[in-house]
C-alpha cells in the first residue's frame, strides 16, 4: 500500500479514537459508563443507531451481493421505518418513564426477575456470538487481500475498539460513531464518483443502468410471494417489521443507544431519521455494487475474487488447467464486451429486435463465464478441500486495491475499520451492561458502592471483549460461521421480541405464562429450523423473527387463559 | 437500581406540530420510497 494510504488510514482510525478518549476522560461513574450521562442530541443517536447496525462486512458483504445477485436485498429492510414508528410510539415512553439502562430491566417490572434474566441470558448468548463475528469476518478478508497476517489483522480490529470501549463507555461508543458515520459517509459517496468515472465516458451513469436493467441487475422490489424466497416486498415489510422491532426494541446494543438521547423527544427524533435514511443508505451502498459490476463490464474481472484462493491454485498440481479457463474466460470476456456495446446501442436505438437477440447473447457469454468460474472454483476445491469458494465478501476490496485512486484506498480501509469498531463497540458495551446490571448487580453482588459496579462494568467489557477475540481467532474452525450466527440471531430474535409484544399489548398475561410460553416458543422455533436443515420443511429464517413472536403471545395466553397466574407471594 | 418512575418530557416534535403527523410523515415518505423503487425496477426491467 502506498505511504499517501497508511497516512489516510492510520490518521483517520487513530484521530477517531484519540478523539473518544479524550472526549470521555472523565466518564467516573456508572450512569456516565452505561448511559453516557443521557445528554446525546437526535442526530448523534440516528447515526450511532446506523452505526451500529452497519458492520465491515455489511460494506464487504452488500456491494458483492448487489454485483452477483443484484438490488433485491434491499427489500430486507422495507420493514425498518415500520418499526421505528412502532417504537416510538410503545417502546422509548416507557423505557423513558421507568427510568431502566436495559430492556431487560422493563422485563422484571412487567413480569418476574426469571422472565428477565432468561431474555437477558438469551441476548447475551447470541450478541455474544456476533461480537466475535464482527471481528473475525472482516479481518479475514483484509488480511486475504492485502496480505496481512490474520492473527495481527484481528489483533488491530479487537484491541483498539476494546481499548477505547473499555476507558469510556456507551458514551465513546457514541462520540467515536458519530465521527466513524461521517468517515464511513464520506468514503462510500466518493467511492461512487470515482466508479461512475471510471465507466467508460461513451457508456455514462444512464447507459450503465440501461445495462444493469437488462441483465436483470436493477429487480429492487419483487411482489410475488413465496416463503422460501428470503427477499421479496412481503418477507421484508411482515417478517423485516418484527425482526427490526426485535433487533432495534428488545437487543441492547441498540436500546443502549437510544437510551443515551437527552431526553424522549431526542431519542425519538433519532429513531425516525434512522427509518428515513437506513433505506436509502443501503440503495447507495448496493448501487456501488452495481456499479462495480458495470465497471466489469468493460474491464476484464478477475475469474475469482479471492486472491489467496487463485494463489494457491497457481502454484498446484492444477496449474495448466487453470490457465486453460483463464484464457477460455478471457475470450469470453472480449465477446461480452462486444454483445454488451450492441445491447447497448440497440436499447438507445429501440430496435427490439436488435436487443433481445444482443441481450440473450450477453446473458449466455455470462452464464458461460459463471460455468468457467464453477470450474475454477473446483480446481480450487481439489488443492485444498476446506477453502471457502464463496468470494462475494472480495469483489469489492478487490475493486478498492486495484481500481480506486491513491489516497482513497487508505480512505476506504477506513471506512471498514470504522464500520468494524462502531458495532463491536456498541456489542461490548451493551454484552457488559447487560452483564452488570441484569445479572450481577441484580441477582449476584447486589449492594455495593457506586465505584465498584464502574469497576466491574470495565471488567465485564475487558471480559467480552476477550471472548470475542477468542472466537474470532477459533472461528476458521468452524464451517458455515457466518452464515450460522445470523441464523442463530434469527433462532432467538422471534422469542425475545414475543415476550416484549405480551409486555406492551397483553396486559392481563402475567410472568408464569410468559416464561413457560418463551421456553416452549423456542422449543418449536428450534425444531422448525432441525425441519428446514434436514429438507423436511422449508422456511426462510427470516420468518422465524415473525413465527417465534407470535407462538410465545399465544401460547401465553393460552396458559394464562387455562390456569391462570401463580399467587404472588 | 433505580425504581422510582420518572416523569418524561413529552415535548412536541421541532417540525411537523404533533408526533402523529410526524410518523405519519415518516410512514407515508416509506411508501413513496417503496413506489419509486416499483417505479424503477419496472423501468429497467
Amino acid at each position: 500500500m502506498h505511504p499517501l494510504d497508511w497516512t489516510v488510514l492510520l490518521l483517520t482510525l487513530f484521530g477517531i479514537v484519540a478523539y473518544g478518549v479524550w472526549k470521555t476522560r472523565n466518564v467516573n461513574n456508572v450512569q456516565s459508563y452505561l448511559l453516557g450521562d443521557r445528554d446525546l442530541p437526535w442526530w448523534t443517536i440516528g447515526l450511532s443507531v446506523m452505526a451500529t447496525q452497519a458492520s465491515a462486512i455489511t460494506f464487504l458483504s452488500t456491494p458483492g451481493q448487489a454485483y452477483n445477485d443484484g438490488m433485491r436485498f434491499l427489500q430486507f429492510y422495507f420493514g425498518l421505518p415500520i418499526a421505528m414508528v412502532i417504537l416510538c410510539v410503545f417502546a422509548l415512553p416507557l423505557y423513558y418513564r421507568l427510568n431502566v439502562y436495559t430492556a431487560y430491566e422493563f422485563l422484571e417490572r412487567r413480569f418476574d426477575l426469571r422472565t428477565r434474566s432468561l431474555t437477558a441470558i438469551l441476548f447475551l448468548v447470541q450478541r455474544g456470538l456476533a461480537a466475535g463475528l464482527t471481528i473475525y469476518a472482516p479481518s479475514i478478508v483484509l488480511s486475504t487481500i492485502l496480505g496481512w497476517s490474520l492473527n495481527v489483522t484481528i489483533m488491530i480490529m479487537g484491541m483498539m475498539v476494546i481499548f477505547y470501549t473499555v476507558l469510556g463507555g456507551t458514551k465513546a461508543v457514541s462520540v467515536t460513531q458519530l465521527h466513524q458515520m461521517v468517515v464511513i459517509l464520506t468514503g462510500l459517496v466518493l467511492a461512487i464518483i470515482v466508479i461512475i468515472f471510471s465507466i467508460p465516458t461513451e457508456i455514462g451513469f444512464n447507459g450503465a443502468l440501461d445495462i444493469a436493467g437488462q441483465l436483470g441487475k436493477l429487480k429492487v422490489v419483487d411482489t410475488n410471494f413465496d416463503w422460501e424466497n428470503r427477499y421479496n416486498i412481503w418477507s421484508g415489510i411482515f417478517a423485516g417489521t418484527f425482526l427490526f422491532l426485535s433487533y432495534f426494541g428488545a437487543d441492547q446494543s441498540q436500546v443502549q443507544r437510544y437510551l443515551s438521547g437527552k431526553s424522549l423527544t431526542e431519542s425519538r427524533l433519532g429513531l425516525l431519521f434512522n427509518g428515513i435514511f437506513k433505506v436509502p443508505m443501503q440503495f447507495m451502498v448496493l448501487m456501488t455494487g452495481i456499479l462495480v459490476f458495470i465497471f466489469y463490464q468493460f474491464n476484464q474481472p478477475p475469474i475469482h475474487f479471492n486472491e489467496a484462493n487463485l494463489k494457491e491454485l497457481k502454484e498446484s498440481a492444477y496449474a495448466k488447467d487453470y490457465e486453460a479457463l483463464q484464457n477460455q474466460y478471457d475470450s469470453i470476456f472480449v465477446m461480452k464486451q462486444v454483445a454488451v456495446r450492441e445491447m447497448l446501442k440497440a436499447d438507445r436505438s429501440g430496435d427490439t429486435t436488435s436487443l433481445t437477440t444482443s441481450r440473450e447473447e450477453v446473458k449466455r457469454l455470462q452464464a458461460s463465464a459463471i460455468g468457467l468460474q464453477s470450474e475454477v472454483d473446483g480446481l480450487i476445491q481439489k488443492v485444498d478441500k476446506d477453502a471457502v469458494l464463496e468470494d462475494n465478501d472480495y469483489v469489492f476490496l478487490s475493486f478498492i486495491i486495484r481500481y480506486m485512486p491513491i489516497g482513497l484506498i487508505g480512505l476506504l480501509l477506513a471506512v471498514i475499520f470504522s464500520a468494524a469498531w462502531s458495532s463491536t463497540s456498541s456489542e461490548l458495551s451493551a454484552l457488559a451492561t447487560t452483564t452488570v446490571v441484569d445479572i450481577y448487580r441484580r441477582s449476584l453482588v447486589t449492594s455495593k458502592e457506586d465505584h465498584h459496579y464502574l469497576n466491574a462494568s470495565r471488567w465485564f467489557t475487558v471480559a467480552w471483549g476477550a471472548i470475542a477475540l477468542i472466537f474470532a481467532y477459533t472461528a476458521n474452525l468452524f464451517d458455515n460461521l457466518i452464515q450460522a450466527v445470523n441464523i442463530i440471531g434469527s433462532l432467538f430474535y422471534g422469542t425475545i421480541l414475543g415476550i416484549f409484544c405480551v409486555a406492551f399489548f397483553l396486559k392481563k398475561i402475567g410472568g408464569r405464562a410468559v416464561f413457560y410460553a418463551a421456553l416452549l416458543a423456542e422449543a418449536v422455533v428450534l425444531g422448525l429450523f432441525y425441519l428446514s436443515q434436514n429438507e423436511i420443511l422449508h422456511i426462510s429464517f427470516l420468518w422465524y423473527n415473525l413465527i417465534g413472536c407470535f407462538l410465545v403471545m399465544g401460547i401465553a395466553w393460552v396458559i394464562e387463559i387455562g390456569f391462570g397466574e401463580e399467587e404472588v407471594v | 437500581m433505580s425504581e422510582q418512575i420518572t416523569p418524561v418530557d413529552d415535548d412536541k416534535p421541532p417540525i411537523a406540530g404533533s408526533w402523529k403527523r410526524l410518523y405519519t410523515f415518516v410512514l407515508l415518505l416509506h411508501l413513496v420510497i417503496i413506489i419509486a423503487l416499483y417505479i424503477f425496477t419496472k423501468i429497467h426491467s
